[in-house]
């Protein structure tokens, strides 16, 4: 009877912890680096603890003309952070995966104007993602189409 | 009518004076911060896990905690190191826990150093009460390297000047 009770909770475990490990699996999905629509920028996405984030790893001009210096925060609410450089900025912060494919509870920061959105992403398929910023509620907010960068594959000598 | 009035804003400045942090305590933390290499140029994050404890930091004052900023901010290359300042344009230092949101402390950009210390320049918004109530946190130091870089890691020592107000 003990050993039955004992088989009977090892296997518990065995389920539990696969199922845990399966949903890791699908939450890591997000991991990689996007593209949103307007080609301007690159944004990798990175696991800390247990939450998303997003930086801007690559910019199509990254050099701010006025002032011939890289681009920095200069909508930054907080003025003391103005100069934070915006290649390295993390725009995405603090999502969490729910299920269906979704990641919600995160923001995204417009740096063109200095405001944070609510968002939710939503995976499509494997290399698109729905990035909806809004306020308050989802229902008013603006969907971009962000697609993953393949990296150019290693030629077999 | 005057009088009353007079009451009214006497009680008012009473009670905001009663509800808002009136005593501060100042204290130092010091840190090691590493990463593991090979750094490709750009941004590259130092962690460290850390595990407050507000009550080795506060004593009894601990549960009366209303605010927490950051004064000073200062990060070291330890002796031996085979980086200097030179080798990154920026440093940004970053807050990151699983119940807060990622908070953004410090900056210095572009880097100014002429021996192995660095002063950033902290936020002025930044409240890291709730941070400081939590089990942990991870502490990131993003340094923007210039080039790549092959060596295995990298390690700094930070140094944070933090005022309690309670």
């Amino acid at each position: 009877m003990k050993l039955l009770k004992y088989s009977f909770l090892l296997i518990l475990a065995v389920v539990i912890s696969s199922s845990v490990n399966a949903q890791d699996e699908k939450a890591d999905r997000l991991i990689g680096i996007w593209e949103p629509s307007h080609g301007k920028a690159k944004v990798k996405v990175e696991k800390i603890g247990e939450k998303y984030y997003g930086k801007i790893v690559w910019l199509r001009e990254p050099v701010n003309p006025e002032t011939e210096k890289p681009k920095v925060d200069k909508n930054n609410p907080d003025e003391k952070m103005r100069s934070t450089p915006l290649r390295g900025y993390r725009i995405l912060k603090d999502f969490q995966y729910t299920s269906k494919n979704e990641w919600t509870e995160g923001t995204i920061y417009d740096p063109e104007n200095g405001n944070t959105y609510n968002c939710i992403i939503k995976m499509t398929d494997e290399n698109t993602l729905d990035i909806r910023g809004y306020i308050g509620i989802s229902t008013f907010g603006r969907t971009d189409i962000w697609k993953r960068l393949k990296m150019p594959s290693k030629k077999k000598k | 009518m005057k009088k009353i009035i007079g009451n009214l804003a006497f009680v008012l400045i009473a009670v905001l004076v009663a509800c808002g942090p009136s005593q501060e305590k100042t204290n130092d933390i010091k840190l090691p911060l590493t990463a593991e290499g090979p750094f490709f140029a750009g941004p590259t994050s130092l962690m460290h896990e850390f595990k407050p404890d507000l009550k080795a930091l506060m004593g009894d004052d601990a549960a009366k905690l209303k605010e927490l900023k950051l004064k000073d901010i200062s990060v070291n290359l330890p002796e031996g190191s085979p980086y200097s300042w030179y080798d990154f344009t920026s440093a940004s230092l970053v807050f990151v826990s699983d119940n807060s949101p990622m908070t953004s402390v410090a900056i210095l950009n572009p880097i100014k150093s002429n021996g192995t210390n660095i002063v950033l320049t902290t936020s002025e918004e930044a409240d890291l009460v709730e941070f400081f109530k939590e089990e942990k946190f991870t502490i990131l130091l993003d340094l923007d390297f210039i080039e790549d870089s092959y060596e295995d890691a990298i390690n700094a020592d930070l140094t944070m000047n933090l005022v309690f107000k309670y």
